[in-house]
C-alpha cells in the first residue's frame, strides 16, 4: 500500500490536495499522513530570506493557532473517515517542522501540497522559500495541486534531453502507474528546427512504458509560451524534473514550470534526485 | 510496462544474464532489451595474433573480425532463442561506441540493468569487483542487478539497511519493480555499532514503512563491524538469496578509503545484488 503524505501549514486546509489523495485512494487504496506543520510570522520574516539560499524558520505558537491546527485536523480526519482513506497524523508545531518532514518524505512514496494554499500567507507571485525548499529537498515525488483542477485523464511529459527529465518520467510511471494507461504526450519544446535530444531512445521508452503514448514537438519559444500553452490543457498533468537544481542556477535561469505552478493551471508532477 | 535491460559481452556470453534477466522480465512483466556491447575497440584477438611469418595481416585481421562477427551474432541468436521460448516481450540493441559510455546511457532510458559480476569488456580476467562492474554502478540512472555466475530462481529476499536515503530509496526502488516477490520471505538486516543503540535507524519510521510493504517482514540487528557481520551471515543462510541494498551514491575517494558493501558482496556472496542509490 502507498504511503502518501499531504501537507498543510497552520491550518489552511488545501481541498485541492485532499482532492487528489481522495481520487487516488479511489483508484487504489493508500496510506496518507496529514502532515501538519506551524504558521510563519510574516512580519517576523528577515528581509532577503528570498535571496538566501535556505528558508528561515520560525517558531511561533499562540493559543489560537494551536486551534487553528486543530480544527484543520478534526477537518481531515473526518473527511479520512468519510472517504475510507486509511490515514495517520504528524502534527510537528515546532521550528524544526521542514526537517522533520523531509525526512518523513525518506519513508514515504509521494507527497501533495496545495500550491494555493501551502503558506499562502508569505505572498503569491512567485513560488514561496517553504514550498521552494518542499519541492528541493524532499526525497520523495512531490505532487503539487491547484485548488480547482480536473482529475488527470492525460499525462504531459516534459523533456528536455536531460537525464533529470528522463528521471523523473521513471518515476512518475513507478510511483503513479495507475495514471500511466491514460493519454501520454511527451512534450518537447524547442527554438526552431532544433533536433530531440536521443529521440530514438526516449520514444522507445515512453512507447513501451505508456500504451496512449504519442509525440509532440511544439514549435515556439518554451520560455515565453509554455504556461500559455500548458493553461489549455484541462484534465492533464505535467510531469517534470524541474527544481533539481541548485539555487545558483535558479538565480539565473528562470524554469518555466514556476509559471504553471504560481498560475495554478494543472497538477504538476515533480521527481528529482 | 517496465523496462528491463541485460547486458552483454557478445564474445563472452554470460548464460547467467541471460536466465537471470528473463527470469527478472517474467517475474515483473517487463520488455526486456539485450544490450549488446560491441565495442569496436573490443576484439577476441590481440594484436601478435594478426602477424604471420609471410606477413599476411590484412587478410588475418579481416578473417578474426569475421570470426569475431559470427560470434557475436551467434550470441544475439542465443538471447533471441530464449526470449521467443518464454515469450518475453524483447528487442536488442548493437551498441558499437566504447562500452562503459553506451551502457550508461542506456541505463537513462531503463527501469533496470542486469548484469553479470564478472563482465570486464576486455580480454583479461580480473579480481572482483571489476573496474566495468564499479564504474557502472558509480554512474548509472537506473538500479543495477549484479548476478553470480549460476542462476538459481529466488527464495527469500534481505534488505540491508543502515538509516542512509539510499538504504531506503533502494528498498522503494524494488517494491515498486518487484511486486511479484511480496509472497517471498523478507527479512530486513541492519548491524549496530557497541556504542549505537540496539533498535533500527528512525525506527518507528522505518517499521511503519516495512508494514506497508512487506506486512510478514522480520528484521535482524546485528551487532558489530557491518562488512564482517553481513557477510558471515548472509551465508548461512540456506535459501536463495536476493539482497538490496543502497549503494555507490558515495564518490571513488570515498570507496577507495572505506570500502562499499556492494563489492563485499561482489567478492563474498554467490546470489544476486539489487543495487540502488538516490
Amino acid at each position: 500500500m502507498k504511503k502518501i503524505l499531504i501537507a498543510f501549514d497552520n491550518g489552511n486546509f488545501s481541498e485541492g490536495a485532499f482532492e487528489m489523495a481522495r481520487r487516488l485512494n479511489e483508484m487504489e487504496p493508500v496510506h496518507l499522513v496529514g502532515f501538519f506543520l506551524p504558521a510563519v510570522h510574516y512580519a517576523n520574516e528577515p528581509i532577503g530570506a528570498e535571496v538566501v539560499a535556505q528558508p528561515y524558520y520560525i517558531p511561533l505558537m499562540e493559543e489560537e493557532d494551536f486551534n487553528v491546527i486543530e480544527d484543520s485536523i478534526i477537518k481531515f480526519e473526518e473527511k479520512c473517515s468519510e472517504n475510507n482513506i486509511h490515514y495517520s497524523l504528524h502534527k510537528d508545531l515546532i521550528d524544526a517542522a521542514i526537517p522533520s518532514l523531509k525526512i518523513e518524505t525518506r519513508f514515504s512514496d509521494l507527497l501533495i501540497i496545495g500550491s494555493e494554499m501551502f503558506y499562502k500567507n508569505l505572498g503569491k507571485e512567485k513560488i514561496n522559500p517553504y514550498l521552494k525548499y518542499a519541492m528541493h529537498e524532499v526525497e520523495c515525488p512531490v505532487l503539487i495541486v491547484p485548488e480547482k483542477f480536473q482529475f488527470p485523464t492525460s499525462n504531459i511529459l516534459a523533456y528536455d534531453g536531460d537525464e533529470t527529465s528522463v528521471f523523473a518520467i521513471k518515476q512518475f510511471k513507478l510511483f503513479l502507474p495507475e495514471l500511466c494507461k491514460h493519454k501520454t504526450m511527451l512534450l518537447y519544446a524547442s527554438e526552431k528546427n532544433a533536433e530531440i535530444p536521443d529521440l530514438s531512445y526516449i520514444e522507445e521508452y515512453a512507447a513501451i512504458s505508456f500504451p496512449g503514448f504519442e509525440t509532440c514537438e511544439v514549435n515556439f519559444d518554451a520560455k515565453k509560451y509554455f504556461a500559455t500553452w500548458i493553461s489549455e490543457k484541462k484534465g492533464a498533468i505535467l510531469i517534470t524534473g524541474s527544481f533539481g537544481r541548485s539555487e545558483f542556477s535558479e538565480f539565473f535561469r528562470h524554469s518555466f514550470v514556476s509559471e504553471v505552478i504560481t498560475e495554478h493551471y494543472i497538477p504538476v508532477f515533480i521527481a528529482h534526485k | 510496462m517496465k523496462t528491463i535491460i541485460a547486458a552483454f559481452d557478445a564474445l563472452k556470453f554470460s548464460n547467467s544474464t541471460k536466465g537471470y534477466s528473463i527470469y527478472f522480465a517474467n517475474i515483473s512483466k517487463a520488455h526486456l532489451t539485450g544490450v549488446f556491447l560491441d565495442d569496436f575497440s573490443y576484439t577476441s584477438y590481440k594484436l601478435y595474433e594478426l602477424v604471420e611469418e609471410d606477413g599476411r595481416f590484412v587478410k588475418k585481421l579481416n578473417e578474426l573480425d569475421k570470426e569475431d562477427l559470427e560470434t557475436r551474432k551467434h550470441s544475439a541468436k542465443i538471447f533471441e532463442d530464449a526470449c521467443k521460448k518464454e515469450d518475453i516481450s524483447y528487442s536488442i540493441h548493437h551498441d558499437r561506441h566504447f562500452a562503459i559510455k553506451e551502457l550508461i546511457h542506456e541505463t537513462i532510458y531503463n527501469d533496470l540493468l542486469v548484469i553479470h559480476s564478472v563482465e570486464t569488456l576486455t580480454h583479461y580476467q580480473e579480481k572482483l569487483p571489476t573496474n566495468f562492474i564499479q564504474h557502472t554502478l558509480a554512474k548509472t540512472h537506473c538500479p543495477v542487478i549484479v548476478v553470480p555466475d549460476k542462476f538459481k530462481p529466488v527464495e527469500k529476499i534481505i534488505f540491508l539497511y543502515d538509516g542512509t536515503p539510499s538504504s531506503v530509496y533502494a528498498i522503494k526502488m524494488f517494491s515498486n519493480i518487484f511486486h511479484s516477490f511480496k509472497h517471498l520471505p523478507v527479512e530486513t538486516l541492519s548491524v549496530n555499532t557497541s556504542n549505537q543503540s540496539p533498535h533500527l535507524p528512525d525506527n518507528k519510521l522505518m517499521r511503519e514503512f516495512m508494514t506497508r510493504r512487506f506486512p510478514k517482514a522480520s528484521y535482524t540487528i546485528l551487532k558489530g563491524e557491518p562488512s564482517s557481520e553481513i557477510r558471515s551471515y548472509l551465508n548461512t543462510q540456506y535459501e536463495n538469496l536476493f539482497v538490496v541494498l543502497g549503494a555507490y551514491s558515495r564518490g571513488g575517494l570515498s570507496r577507495l578509503i572505506d570500502e562499499s558493501m556492494a563489492d563485499v558482496l561482489m567478492k563474498n556472496l554467490r546470489a544476486p545484488l539489487f543495487i540502488a542509490h538516490n
